[in-house]
């Protein structure tokens, strides 16, 4: 096995004035799994990209030992045994999960034909040898996002990679499945095959990683063995100061003072959001998204409350239903006691219900538009007189956000130039800038370095002070733990326990999220 | 689609237009028999003498128009298929109303027939953006079936109960010169109606970028997923662009009979439904950028009749360059949008 240097790599992007990497030296050794970590807009994923040959550097070059390879495209990418794992994975839909996996390998038979068994005995091998199971008859369309990466690794390892680049792999296990990440890693690397792991979470780069190179500000600024390191050192590394230690805000009291930062649901106050018997069933709705079976649960003003749970088992469904995407089969919402099911999604936003899907870059904002477009969503309707939208009322309103959120752009950059963590801040400053009576916040912390983290938190806090309700949907336990006061767990479409979050552990919530205890 | 670096799409439409010129370079000797006569026909063809600048900067005006038209479709992400039958139609209807209504009302005459072009396109179009909104009918589909069938009818009407039986033309008779346009530079076809379109420029312009209702517009069309999530009524959205859209379609029409033809004669507009929607691919589907895009299109047409005329050169082959520059300029488009696409993962 030989290994890769990338050298003097520097990719501008003129769109956004950005430059994403900066004469980036980086070597690859063979056989090491090598982390890549850095801040949301350090130039990791652009790395990557030039790399997989996604994109082409302005200057620099690749080599495979002394060879220098010349790589425009993913395919030459992957004629050098080079691969990629995306977080966002592109399948036809129409197709099996076999189909996508040797799409455009196809084994072909005597006379021509799709040889289809041959096929499934290789990705059988595959799938036995590196211990990634899926069930390969399954339309692509019903995969949830673990399943499309599992796909792309398989797709990859079929094509014969032996250069794998993973980027954000912890999705593509669920929470309680990360040891088996890090079976299949080590597996991937008995094989010879060389990984490397972008991640901007510093305990699995230390975790799986044999080796890590820190970006910042397009630069790579460090490369260490992981047994040299520490999570603080790494993260010093990373944020490039003493900012390391940015605790979160709930880590700071809610741990040593239980009961104390956790404001109590005001007792007479009226309860800004009410689920009575929520169901939602496919005989009824017709619809593929997982069912709900009598969900109840109350919100407060100045409280935050996080759903919480596998996927499947409903958070998804809850997701649509309060947003007004769908209709329930029977059940009341009621909002600040009055019923909402079944409003326009127009109608929910009059009443100051803001909403921070999962699929962020889908729904939550257009790539194609500017910034200052995407800011002005709910308040366009402030700016106009006789129809006529006031430019310089807008400009100054999108100045603020800006400025307020430390948002890197300007108002009129196409949204899509922007870093995702950039984009993040855009969405979640349009949502809460009219402080919203009750936010639904989706997966707050998808994509987020830790500082993006703690500043959504933040924000979530500073909310609540002012006396909106947040209710968070997350499948992740610790964000729930981190940023809310109660933590209701969904399992198959019931509520199997509300707890305060000062009051539970992990544990705790596992086995309520696994079906193993139920609150009493 | 709205691209925010018009230099960066000069360049690119440039580009274009140099590589059809180098196509032209490159056939016209295996085509034409005396290639330098040709070529000399075909580049000077609107500066031969005022009255054909006149000529060109007219049917520009006109194909501003169109184009506009097809800007508005596309802004709000609907394809309107139909123009060829809402110009043709805006046609018919300002005539036959302006036959029917007393000469004494001079200009009001004039704006009253505007309107009423604006609203017979509009009807048609908006129809197929209703029928869109109700059943979820494909706008594509039903404009395009919708504007052949209304061809063929007006066609029909013309040649035969609207004919003008002391014309040896197929045509209908003549608008009372009280309700014509007044005439720029004569002998040539220009008349406001370049004004007009260029007005309407600066109005469409506005409308898009500077107002609520085009804000909704445009970002239903980018994006209808995020405009309904932001409680925009995207589904008033399906009718209005369609509405809009024709209603510019129609104004063409009428203009053309306003200024141009005082009458409708059988197949005058044909073309103008399609010629939009090539111009408004030229322009990037951005108002201002409609300008230089009808320019080129029309002096590649004009170009193209002109050394039909003056030299031995073929409609086809005017037609294949044509067909060149937009299969060059929308390739550019795509590839831009393949470019950023990859970029947003």
């Amino acid at each position: 096995m030989k290994s890769i240097s990338l050298v003097d790599i520097t990719k501008h992007f003129p769109e956004n004035g950005v430059t994403a990497n900066s004469r980036v030296d980086l070597d690859i050794t063979a056989g090491e799994i090598h982390a890549l970590v850095g801040e949301n807009g350090s130039g990791k994923s652009t790395l990557m990209h030039i790399l997989s040959g996604l994109i082409r550097p302005d200057s620099g070059d690749i080599y495979l030992d002394a060879a220098r390879l010349r790589i425009n495209s993913p395919h030459e990418a992957l004629n050098h045994g080079i691969g990629m794992v995306h977080q966002h994975v592109q399948l036809v839909r129409e197709f099996t999960v076999l189909q996508n996996i040797i799409l455009g390998r196809e084994p072909r038979t005597w006379w021509g034909q799709t040889d289809l068994l041959s096929a499934r005995r290789q990705v059988d091998e595959l799938m036995e040898l590196y211990n990634l199971q899926i069930d390969l008859d399954r339309p692509a369309f019903e995969l949830s996002i673990d399943g499309e990466q599992k796909i792309a690794l398989l797709s990859l390892l079929y094509a014969g990679a032996d250069y794998i680049i993973l980027d954000e792999p912890t999705t593509l296990f669920e929470e309680d499945e990360s040891d088996l990440l890090h079976a299949v890693l080590e597996k991937l690397r008995n094989q010879g095959k060389t990984l490397v792991l972008i991640t901007h979470k510093l305990r699995e780069a230390l975790h799986y990683a044999d080796r890590v190179s820190v970006m910042r500000a397009g630069r790579r600024v460090a490369t260490e063995y992981t047994r040299a390191l520490d999570q603080e050192k790494l993260s010093r590394l990373m944020i490039g100061s003493a900012a390391g230690q940015t605790p979160s805000p709930k880590h700071a009291e809610g741990r040593t003072a239980p009961g104390h930062s956790v404001p109590q649901p005001p007792v007479k106050a009226e309860p800004v959001l009410q689920l009575r018997e929520i169901e939602f069933r496919h005989k009824i709705t017709g619809s593929a998204l997982p069912e709900l079976k009598g969900v109840s649960f109350e919100l407060f003003p100045g409280e935050s409350l996080a759903v919480t749970g596998i996927r499947e088992n409903g958070l998804e469904t809850l997701e649509q239903l309060l947003a007004g995407f769908t209709v329930p089969s029977s059940g009341s919402i009621l909002f600040k006691n009055e019923s909402i099911a079944g409003l326009s999604i127009r109608d929910l936003r009059r009443r100051q219900i803001a909403y921070i899907p999962t699929e962020r870059m889908v729904r939550g904002a257009s790539l194609d538009s500017s910034v200052a477009e995407n800011m002005i969503l709910l308040n366009y309707r402030n700016f106009h007189g006789w129809g006529r939208l006031k430019q310089e009322e807008i400009e100054h309103f999108t100045g603020n956000l800006k400025q307020q959120f430390n948002i890197k752009a300007s108002p009129k950059d196409r949204l899509a130039g922007l870093s995702g963590g950039n984009i993040q801040k855009v969405i979640i400053s349009r949502e809460i800038v009219n402080s919203p009576e009750l936010l639904i916040f989706s997966e707050p912390s998808w994509g987020l370095d830790f500082a993006g983290r703690s500043f959504v938190f933040q924000k979530i806090e500073e909310l609540k002070s002012r006396g909106s309700a947040v209710l968070v949907i997350t499948s992740d336990i610790e964000e729930a733990l981190e940023c809310a006061d109660r933590i209701a767990v969904m399992y198959r479409g019931q509520v199997s326990g509300i707890v305060r979050s000062d009051q539970a552990d992990k544990t705790r919530i596992g086995r309520l999220m696994l079906g193993v205890e139920t609150h009493a | 689609m709205h691209d925010t670096r018009p230099a960066a799409t000069f360049v690119s439409i440039g580009l274009a237009i140099a590589a059809a010129i180098l196509a032209m370079l490159i056939a016209l000797p295996l085509l034409s028999d005396s290639p330098a006569q040709t070529l000399g026909a075909f580049l000077m063809g609107p500066f031969r003498n005022l009255f054909y600048l006149g000529n060109f900067l007219n049917r520009m005006g006109l194909y501003l128009i169109a184009g506009l038209a097809m800007v508005i479709a596309f802004q709000g992400g609907m394809f309107n298929l139909g123009g060829e039958g809402q110009v043709y139609a805006g046609a018919l209807a300002t005539t036959m109303f302006l036959l029917s209504v007393p000469k004494l009302l001079g200009i009001f005459g004039i704006l009253a027939a505007v309107l009423v072009a604006m609203l017979s396109g509009a009807l048609i179009a908006g129809l197929s953006g209703f029928l869109k909104m109700k059943w979820n009918t494909d706008e594509l589909i039903s404009s395009f079936l919708l504007s052949s069938s209304i061809v063929y009818t007006i066609d029909y009407l013309v040649s035969g109960p609207l004919r003008n039986t002391d014309s040896f033309l197929l045509s209908t008779p003549e608008i009372a010169p009280h309700f014509r346009l007044p005439q720029l530079m004569p002998p040539s076809h220009l008349n406001l109606s370049l004004m007009a379109g260029l007005l309407l420029v600066g109005l469409t312009y506005k409308y898009l970028f500077h107002t609520s209702s085009g804000y909704e517009l445009r970002m239903t069309g980018l994006n209808r997923e995020f405009a309904r999530y932001g409680g925009i009524p995207v589904r008033r959205y399906y009718f209005i662009p369609m509405a809009l859209s024709g209603a510019l379609y129609g104004l063409a029409g009428g203009l053309y009979v306003l200024g141009t033809s005082f009458a409708t004669l059988q197949g005058s507009t044909s073309g103008m439904g399609w010629n939009g929607i090539a111009i408004a691919l030229i322009g990037r589907i951005h108002p201002v950028l409609l300008i230089p895009a009808s320019v080129i299109f029309t002096y590649l047409e004009s170009g193209g009749e002109n050394a039909m005329i003056y030299a031995d050169f073929s409609f086809e082959f005017g037609a294949i360059l044509q067909a060149i520059v937009l299969f060059l300029v929308t390739a550019r488009i795509s590839i831009g949008r393949k470019r950023n696409a990859a970029l947003d993962s």
